[in-house]
């Protein structure tokens, strides 16, 4: 289960870097998350408005296959919140079911908004943005950081299965990962340190999707609707 | 005589007081192959880091003597005339590849230099194969596709010094076949090829001088002969014993699998049987499922149609062995978990790693780590031990002694199962299981 969960995440961030949906602009992505945190903020049947639009782009963006893997690990900050909320509830006279179910689905939806805005950034436009910012030898980074994370999380998965296999705790396969990730930031230096020393001439080429960016834009004026009027 | 590319004189080199390299000296030139060969701590690798400029940079050592890239010093040089004349490809080549995607690797090496030009991108990826690869994940690529991204990177920065360390370690025989013709291909064109390799016998036809070192010492460099390649070609395999088969311990009924959201099956319907006291080998060119296989055996994934019975307890060696280890030390990792220590005792000295047992398993070497991650196996109660690619970039006395390894395993009457690509692995496999692609 863990190690389902573990490649559609990993799967939904690090594959398809180039799809269309990926390309959507930066800042149509962040006015949608955050009108998403705003709808969350303002109670529970926005949240939950929000959260069925979250569903449709995702279809849309054809992240279809990571929409389970994000419910679940969405669920388990909100499992927890609402559960902890119950547990208030219950001591100070009586548990109301439907503000613990409120809490447990702003929580859900705040959580799968931030995983969503993680899983559409783009490394190459991240680097653009960087770079004209004026760092431009740590342009490289973003790219760099997208190329490393599957390495490394196909590490700990594989530490993972093996330290089960030995009946060892999950906190070793954590040790023998982490050591191996540091054994791999020295080959990984090795190999690149004179590029980043280097750095780019020039920001890297790239094309924004315009259509999937109109779609964004769309979606945030739903959310602004709704929160202004419902 | 062509003009000096790469001088080397009186190069010593190493790491805090260790002297690694003792008073190298040689030259080459435009459109000539280097082969650079010896057995482990010979100072193969150090050289080739010096060479590189990554010495005393990216990593802590030091070098005296002189050298010179087209008449200048490495160290007078800026990291941005370096990258556009040398070409490094580390050992673990996976590490050099900065980028998630394959066009995306070759623009940013082409502006690391350059201003972007979609024309000479999109004809770099032409000439080596990779158009239709273009948007595809890099860590989802092969180890031969890894290694062509890798030259045609190099090839849009102009480099035309390529320093090659053990680049055909994780290839397959088709693989190698490949990368020399690649290789070829770029010294034909005037590059400059120093190439660290094991196996000799690869480079015969294509290289046009050799550099043998033994424990940092200059031991041969020049044009070899034939007489010269009949006396360093041979390797010896201590002789194994007529094993007779045990009895079924993993049998592989009509097996397919793919991976979540594929749509191809990586294995399809395979069956075949693995016996105790023997090894098998999985043989069969890169991503033909062999890795995948092992997994499966031993739980790590379940099987999409099929089955797998496994009659005893199966334990994976990854071929990052680091990735198996569950304490610090070898002996905490040998000692603590093993259920009779005086077996331990025995394997220690039979694998010949006692001198071993005190040292961080983090400053082994990874000859050393699959050695001692077999013994640890053996000594947890483990009966079918899955090994993935454990001679994987060692050279030829490592590879022999780990293979040395495996077969003390089947003789003391546990079944491996070997998923490898080393040829020397047909002289102690007991039944060959063949995937294709």
């Amino acid at each position: 289960m863990l190690g389902w969960i573990t490649g559609k995440i990993y799967e939904a961030l690090f594959t398809d870097v180039e799809s269309d949906a990926k390309k959507t602009h930066i800042l149509a992505k962040i006015f949608f998350t955050a009108m998403v945190l705003v709808c969350v903020s303002l109670g529970f049947h926005q949240s939950l408005l929000a959260l069925a639009l979250m569903i449709a782009l995702m279809v849309f963006s054809r992240l279809t296959s990571t929409i389970i893997p994000s419910l679940i690990v969405s669920s388990i900050p909100a499992l927890w919140l609402s559960a902890s909320n119950a547990i208030l509830l219950y001591y100070n006279g009586g548990v109301n079911y439907y503000v613990v179910l409120g809490v447990f689905f702003r929580t859900l939806t705040a959580s799968m908004a931030i995983l969503l805005f993680i899983a559409m950034l783009n490394p190459y436009e991240l680097s653009r943005i960087v770079y004209k910012l004026g760092a431009r030898k740590s342009s490289l980074i973003p790219v760099m950081v997208w190329r490393l994370m599957p390495l490394a999380l196909r590490d700990v998965v594989e530490a993972y299965g093996i330290q089960k296999l030995k009946k060892q705790s999950l906190w070793k396969s954590i040790a023998v990962s982490t050591a191996s990730m540091l054994e791999k930031s020295d080959f990984i230096l090795e190999s690149n340190g004179l590029k980043l020393e280097a750095g780019l001439v020039e920001p890297l080429p790239y094309k924004y999707s315009w259509k999937h960016t109109i779609i964004y834009v769309v979606a945030t004026l739903i959310l602004v609707v709704l929160s202004l009027f419902y | 005589m062509s003009r000096r590319i790469v001088e080397v004189e009186r190069l010593s080199a190493g790491y805090g007081r260790t002297i690694v390299l003792d008073n190298i000296s040689f030259s080459l030139g435009e459109g000539e192959l280097l082969l650079i060969y010896g057995g482990s701590g010979s100072g193969k690798t150090t050289l080739l880091r010096v060479l590189a400029g990554v010495m005393g940079r990216y990593v802590n050592g030091w070098y005296k003597g002189i050298i010179r890239i087209h008449g200048k010093s490495p160290s007078m040089l800026d990291s941005k005339t370096i990258i556009r004349l040398i070409a490094y490809v580390s050992q673990e080549p996976w590490y050099g590849i900065l980028s998630p995607t394959v066009e995306g690797e070759v623009i940013v090496n082409q502006l690391l230099i350059k201003k972007y030009d979609e024309s000479e991108v999109n004809g770099v990826l032409g000439k080596y194969g990779l158009s239709g690869l273009r948007k595809r994940p890099t860590y989802t690529l092969s180890s031969g596709e890894t290694q062509r991204l890798l030259i045609a990177s190099n090839r849009i920065r102009g480099a035309s010094i390529y320093l090659l360390d053990e680049p055909s370690s994780y290839l397959d025989i088709e693989g190698r076949r490949v990368l020399v013709e690649e290789i070829s291909r770029l010294v034909d064109e005037g590059s400059t090829v120093i190439v660290v390799d094991h196996y000799l016998d690869l480079w015969r036809d294509s290289l046009s001088k050799i550099l043998v070192l033994d424990y940092g010492r200059q031991v041969f460099f020049g044009d070899p002969d034939d007489r010269w390649f009949r006396q360093n070609s041979f390797y010896r395999i201590r002789e194994t014993k007529d094993r007779d088969k045990g009895s079924v311990s993993v049998e592989v009924n009509k097996l397919y699998y793919r991976y979540p959201g594929s749509r191809i099956h990586v294995i399809n319907g395979l069956s075949f049987k693995a016996w105790s006291s023997s090894i098998t080998w999985i043989k069969g060119p890169n991503g033909a499922g062999k890795t995948t296989l092992l997994k499966i055996i031993v739980g790590l994934l379940k099987p999409s149609k099929g089955y797998v019975s496994v009659k005893g307890n199966p334990i994976y060696v990854p071929e990052n062995p680091l990735l198996f280890f569950s304490e610090p030390t070898i002996r905490e990792e040998l000692y603590n978990n093993a259920l009779d220590k005086s077996v331990v005792d025995e394997l220690v000295d039979k694998f010949k790693i006692r001198h071993l047992l005190d040292r961080r398993l983090r400053y082994t070497s990874s000859g050393e780590r699959r050695r001692v991650a077999i013994v640890s196996a053996l000594t947890r109660g483990y009966d079918i031990i899955c090994v993935d690619e454990p001679t994987a970039g060692l050279d030829l006395d490592n590879r022999l002694k780990v293979i040395d390894a495996l077969v003390n395993a089947a003789e003391e009457g546990y079944t491996v199962i070997v998923a490898s690509h080393d040829p020397l692995m047909e002289e102690i496999a007991d039944n060959i299981v063949e995937l294709v692609k």
